[in-house]
This record gives C-alpha cells, structure tokens and sequence, in this order.
C-alpha cells in the first residue's frame, strides 16, 4: 500500500515538471491571459498614483513647485507611455494573430530577444 | 507512514536543485517552457515539503516514540497543543516547519506574478529554490527528522518547559514568517541584478512581501519579549541575548530598507544602498539562523543548538558572494541619476535614519560576535552584556525617535526658512514643554527626560500631518474637515498607515524607556498572613497549594493585593516542577495597567511555610504592548490599500493628464 502511493507519488511529482516540456503544454500555454497588459496596467496605475501623491505634497508645502513641475512631468510621461500601449495592445487580436508587428510575441506581445525561440513570457513559438 | 515522509524530503530535494537549474537554464537560452517546468518543481517542492511536515505532525500527535526527534520532544503526558508546537521544539523539526514555511511563502510568490514582471520570475524561482535546496539539504544530510531508534522508549523525554506556553505557540512561527519573508524581496533584487532590470520595478513588485516581512519580524520579536516577560521571572523582556539580536538585526536593516526605497521611487536615488540593504537583511536572516544553531554563543534559547554552524557559514558566504558580484558587476547602471541637494531636506532625513540604523544594527552585531571574535584573537572569551548595548544604541534610538519627527514634516529637496518655521515652531516649543514638565515632576534621567519631550514632538507632528492633510485634500477635493480625514486614510493608506505605525512605536519607546529607567524590584520574606509593600502597592499572602498531576508538580502562592487600602486584585504565582526532563520553572503573575505592571514571582516556601517573592513594578511597559497593537493596525493600513479608493484617485488623475 505504501509502496504504491510512493510509486504514485514519485510520477506525479514528475509528471508536474515534465508536463511543461511536452508539445501538448505549449499549446495550453498559449491559452493563458496576456500578461503585457497587466504590466501595462501596473506601470501605469504606479505612475497615476504617484502623481497623485505629489499633487498631495505640493498642497500640504512638503514640494516646491518646480520639484513638483519635474515629478509631474516625469511620472505623466510614464503615465502616458503606458497608455499609449494599452491602447496599442488594445488594437492587436489577443491570440493567433493576423496583425502581429515583427519581432512581438503573437500571444501576450512580448518583445523577443534576438536568440528567443520561444517566448519568455508565455512560452509561445517564435513564428 | 514514515517511508513516505523521507521519500517526499528526498524529492523535495530532487525538486528543489532541479527549479534551480531550469530557472536558470531558462532565464539564459530565454526558454519559456523551461521556466514554467521550474516553477512548477518549486510548487511541487511545496507539496512535498507539505507532505514530510504531516507525517512528522502526525508522529507527534501519536507519540511514535521509534522516532528520535518524537522521542526526544514530547511524552504521552504532554497536551496535544504541545505537542504539534513540538514540531519547531528542536532542531529538526524547527528546519522541517522553516523550509514549509519558505516553499509556502515562495510557491504564493509564483503564483501571484503568474502573469506578471515574467523576466524576473526565473531568477525568483532560482533564488528561492537555492534556499530551499540548503535547507532541505541539511535535513536530508546531517539532521534527518525521521532518524530511528534501535530501541524506542516507552516514555518521550518531554518538551522543555520553558516552551511549553501560549507565547511559545505564537512567538517561532511569527518570527520564522518574519525571517523567510525576507528570501522573496531578495530574490526580486538578485532578479534585477541579473537581467539588468534596475528601475523600480523590483522594488514595487516586492513592496508587499517586503511590509509582510517586517510585520512578522516585528511581531516575532514582541511575542519573543512577551514570552521572557511572562516565562522567564526576572521582570524584563529583552536581555540583549545573542538570538534576541539576532531577529533584532534584520528588522533594523529591513527598516532602514523601507524608509530608503521611498528616496529611490521619487528620486532615482539611492539604488545601491538598496540593494545593499536588502542583501544584508536577508544575509542577517541566515546569520541569525547560524547563530540559534550553532551554538557557538552561549543563549537562552539553547534548546536548538548543533554542529550545522559551518554550513550555515558557508552558505551564508555564498549568498553575499553571488550578491555582492552581481552589485559590482551592475554598478554603473546602479549610479544615482540625481544627487543630495541639501542637509536641510527630507532625503536628508531618510538618509540620516538609515544611517542610525544601519549604526545600530552594526553595534548589535559588534556586541554579539565580540565574545567569539576576542576568543579567537586573545584566546579569552569577553562576554559583552546590556550595559554596553544600552550605552551604544541608546543615543541613537533617541535620535531615531527624533528624525521619525522631523522626517514627515520637513520638505523634500531643500527645506526653506518658510517651511521650517511653519512646521517646527509648534512641536519643538511642545517638546520642549513636555520635557520641561517631565523634570518638574521628578524625572532626573537624561534619557527618560529626551524620550517624553521627541514622543511629544513626533505625536503632535503626526497629528498635524492628518490635520494639514485633511485640509489640503478639502481644498483639492471641496470636501468636508472629517471626510478629508476619512479620504485621508483611504486614498494614501501607505503614507498614513506609516504613519499609525509611528505612533505604535512612540508608544513601544515610551513604553520600554520608562519600564527600563524606573524599575522598582524588591525581594521579600514572608509568613502566612504577613504583607510587605513595593511602591504603592500592599501584597499579604494569603495562602499556597500543592497540586500534582502525571506531568508536573505545582505550587501556587496567593497574594491579595493593596491599593490605598483598599484590595484590588489576587495574584497566584507558582513555581513548577515538570517531571519528564526534571525541571523547574517559573509561572509569573501579574496585574497589568497603563500606568504600571505590579509582576510578582514566588521564589520558594519552605517547610514552615515562609515564602520568598521577587516583585517588580514597571511603569509604562503595558504601552509597549499596546503600541503593538497599535502597529499590526498600521501595517495592516499600509499594506492593503482599498481598491475601490485606489481606482477612484487614478481616474481623478488621469482625467487632469489628459485635460
């Protein structure tokens, strides 16, 4: 009995790990949620919010007002930026992608690096 | 069932150096299937790891006396309570329930960045896993859990009975959260060193797991203190004992850490001193961990010493090497984009505060290692006691209290005349009042007359942060004085939640300054019927009472107590003697209040029924307590932000950027 839940025990253990390295998981992978989007999403949401934080200091007097012009516009560039890819990410089909620009993972959008074969976010081919 | 606890510590293993390999392998050839293959091994760590900690609970439970660790650690007489807290009552299995803790801990890491700062995820993955891969290798090597007897008991040899209390249920599993916690803040930063990712992105992704570390190391260390206030009989709670310092140190670099990240979130500053400090704490976890088991410095927590010191050496030396080597290897995309424009300012501030605790947190070290380093120069063991703790980090916790003042009113940048005016006038005149006050009424200690007169300062600065901010935000927002307040604590939990937790701490420096300066101890002889007085309090003893059962032998003294003549409490402290190891030990009792602890411990009563007792009063220390409490709210401000609130301000914000 507890030689058969070893045996068990060991092949799924293995079976977990390995899982990911067979030809059947990568095609489950690419079923997963796009993850620049939450990046984006995160990205932006940090800069809003500390935005927000200066407009509060320079109101209680903790920030001159040309600190608060230089972190204003730097994080409003972030803010933006990451907008601007949301909208980007917006307009792109999600998954198996007609209109993919080159060198962007078809899946999540993820740029490759020059020797990727496969996504490193999302383990997608290179197409 | 013991088969299958080895063999899931085995694969553990197995899985462990496996998740460290692919995430590796994966983060160099950029093979996404392998990253996933690693994580799914550190998941499968945890399960296993979840597996080897059931069977050994379940030998506890069931006093599997073939087991030595379940022989050494508990007996049929021993409460069921017990004997699962067992599990961390020695060496094997305080390991065993650290490295569930670490897997646990790192397996909720994975999951939550699933879909998210993917790039990092692989050197996470490895970072943790090499942890887990040392620790469950000790197990598996040098301390097997599941290790046999030839001949097993009858009888188990019993917990130690100065573990054998609810503080000691509470106190390990809080400090070893706060300890692992520290392993995935630390990871992401060995994340960003390795891919070159510097900006803050590390440090927000990990701010969460960073505030959670923090939060338990403090909590650890109070319930630690509690535990020597209420077990160990002699009227204190912190003794500068090497394992005291040691969950000690951490938690002053983790501060430190969390005050400086703020600097390099505005500023850009700062980025190597972070991750300076976030390498030293966690480097500090594992030394702590070296020195509760090494037993290479004589402690109150001998219960788990061995011979894993040099392991735990060696590792540690790895740990700073990898880390340090990635630190100079980046160190040109890790220079400052921005410089220090004025002492005068709040980066100032910041970075006197870290300095002050990186200061303490030096001497610390100093005073605990001093005993085994002049051995090995001078051949002489010099012990180094409370005195010189207290001389060295007194000053600079006194003017740690003072910059946690000063920090949140001063200006960022360059603090103009206008501004130190404006913010001040008001708390240092009312510091100066309190002070002023404090000597009026008695108060001759230098020390005690700094620390009433900085608490007042800070308190008032905090109370004029909400009050400036209520304003500032009604003016913003058109709202009412008490919405602002209550908008206040919603929409910048993190900025007021710190601040709530300054206010715990004021109170724990009150707390401890006063109960340390103005301690009354008196020991006293009496007979039955006979009272003796300690400060304002009369204590008659009444009577006492011999109880016995199977696993201890109890004897319980009754005192009335006197206030103005008038009684106002009983107290029944006992001495017991537990069977099985034949020891003594010491159950205090205590009437506890704001203005004072009256703590009594029964000493011995003789054959003609004269008793002895040790009595303390301690003024202000139930505000040490208190001012726990008073943290756990704060951190809980700051740590969980409302999402409806949050959602709310960057719509505000994102409607005036696209105006």
């Amino acid at each position: 009995m507890i030689g058969a839940f070893c045996a068990v025990l060991v092949a799924a253990v293995a079976a977990v790990i390995a899982m990911p390295l067979s030809p059947i998981a990568s095609v489950q992978a690419r079923d997963e949620p796009a993850a620049n989007d939450e990046l984006w999403q995160h990205e932006k949401a940090v800069a809003l919010l500390a935005i927000a934080e200066a407009d509060f200091d320079r109101a209680t007097g903790k920030l001159s007002n040309d600190d608060y012009a230089i972190l204003r516009s730097d994080y409003e560039g972030r803010a933006l930026r990451a907008i601007g890819e949301l909208d980007r990410l917006d307009t792109l089909p999600v998954v198996g992608l007609a209109v993919v620009p080159a060198g962007f993972c078809g899946h999540c959008g993820v740029r490759f690096k020059d020797p990727d074969r496969y996504c490193s976010s999302c383990g997608s081919a290179r197409g | 069932m013991i088969t299958i606890g080895n063999l899931a510590l085995y694969l553990a293993l197995a899985t462990s150096l496996y998740a460290v390999v692919a995430s590796i392998y994966a983060a160099q050839a950029h093979r996404g299937e392998f990253v996933t293959s690693g994580e799914r091994a550190a998941y499968a760590t945890w399960g296993l790891i979840s597996i080897t900690t059931i069977v050994m609970l379940h030998a506890l439970v069931t006093n599997d006396f073939s087991i030595k660790y379940v022989a050494a650690y508990t007996s049929t007489t021993l409460p069921v309570r017990f004997r699962l807290t067992a599990l961390w009552g020695g060496m094997e299995g305080s390991l065993l329930f650290w490295t569930l803790i670490l897997t646990t801990l790192t397996s909720l890491a994975l999951f939550q960045n699933r879909c998210r700062n993917r790039e990092l995820m692989p050197y996470v993955t490895a970072t943790a896993a090499t942890v887990t891969a040392f620790f469950v290798s000790l197990l598996v090597f040098l301390i097997p859990p599941f290790a046999l007897l030839k001949f097993p008991p009858a009888e188990g040899t019993d917990l130690n009975p100065l573990l054998q209390n609810y503080w000691m249920q509470i106190h390990p599993p809080a400090l070893y959260l706060g300890y692992v916690s520290w392993t995935i803040p630390f990871g992401f930063a060995i994340g960003a060193l390795a891919t070159g990712r510097l900006d803050d992105l590390w440090i927000r992704t990990s701010r969460r797991w960073c505030l959670m570390a923090w939060f338990f190391l403090s909590l650890g260390n109070l319930f630690g203190a509690r535990w020597a206030y209420e077990v160990l009989g002699w009227g204190g709670y912190w003794a500068w004992d090497p394992v005291e310092n040691a969950a000690f140190m951490p938690l002053l670099t983790g501060t430190a850490y969390l005050h400086s990240v703020m600097i390099q979130e505005r500023k850009d500053m700062l980025k190597v001193w972070n991750m300076t400090l976030i390498i030293l704490t966690f480097a500090l976890t594992i030394f702590g961990t070296f020195l509760t088991r090494s037993g290479v410095i004589s402690s109150v927590h001998s219960f788990t010493q061995s011979g894993l010191g040099p392991y735990f050496l060696t590792f540690l030396a790895f740990v700073l090497l990898i880390s340090f080597g990635l630190v100079a290897f980046r160190i040109r995309e890790l220079r400052p984009r921005h410089q220090l424009d004025s002492l005068l300012s709040r980066e100032s501030a910041f970075l006197f505060n870290n300095l002050l605790f990186v200061g303490i947190a030096f001497a610390t070290l100093w005073g605990t290692i001093f005993p085994v380093l002049s051995e090995w120069v001078r051949g002489v063991k010099i012990t180094v006691g409370p005195p010189f703790f207290n001389r060295v980090n007194g000053p600079l916790a006194v003017a740690l209290l003072l910059l946690m003042g000063i920090g949140p009113i001063i200006a960022w940048r360059r603090a103009t005349f206008r501004n130190l005016v404006d913010n001040f006038v008001v708390p240092t005149a009312l510091g100066l009042a309190v002070g002023t006050a404090g000597f009026a009424c008695g108060m001759r200690s230098l020390s005690a007359i700094l620390v009433v007169s900085f608490s007042a300062f800070v308190l008032y600065t905090i109370a004029a942060e909400f009050h400036s901010g209520a304003r500032a935000r009604g003016a913003m927002l058109q709202e009412s004085y008490m919405s602002a307040i209550l908008g206040l604590m919603r929409k910048n939990q993190r900025r007021y939640g710190g601040y709530v937790i300054h206010v715990g701490v004021v109170f724990m420096f009150l707390g401890v300054t006063m109960s340390s300066i103005y301690r009354t101890e008196e020991l006293h002889t009496v007979k039955k019927g006979e009272q003796f007085t300690i400060d304002r309090y009369t204590l008659k003893y009444m009577d006492s009472e011999n109880k016995e059962d199977s696993h201890m032998a109890q004897l319980i003294a009754t005192l009335d107590v006197y206030e103005n003549g008038k009684q106002i409490t009983t107290l029944h402290p006992e001495k017991r003697f537990y069977k099985r190891p034949e020891q003594p030990a010491t159950e205090v009792d205590m009437r506890s209040t704001m203005r004072d602890d009256l703590y009594v411990v029964l000493g011995s009563i003789d054959d003609q029924g004269v008793a002895t007792f040790q009595a303390y009063v301690n003024p202000l220390v139930w505000w040490l307590w208190f001012g726990g409490v008073v943290l756990v709210i704060g951190t809980a401000i700051a740590a969980f932000p409302s999402k409806a609130a949050t959602l709310h301000e960057r719509a505000r914000v994102t409607s005036t950027i696209r105006r």
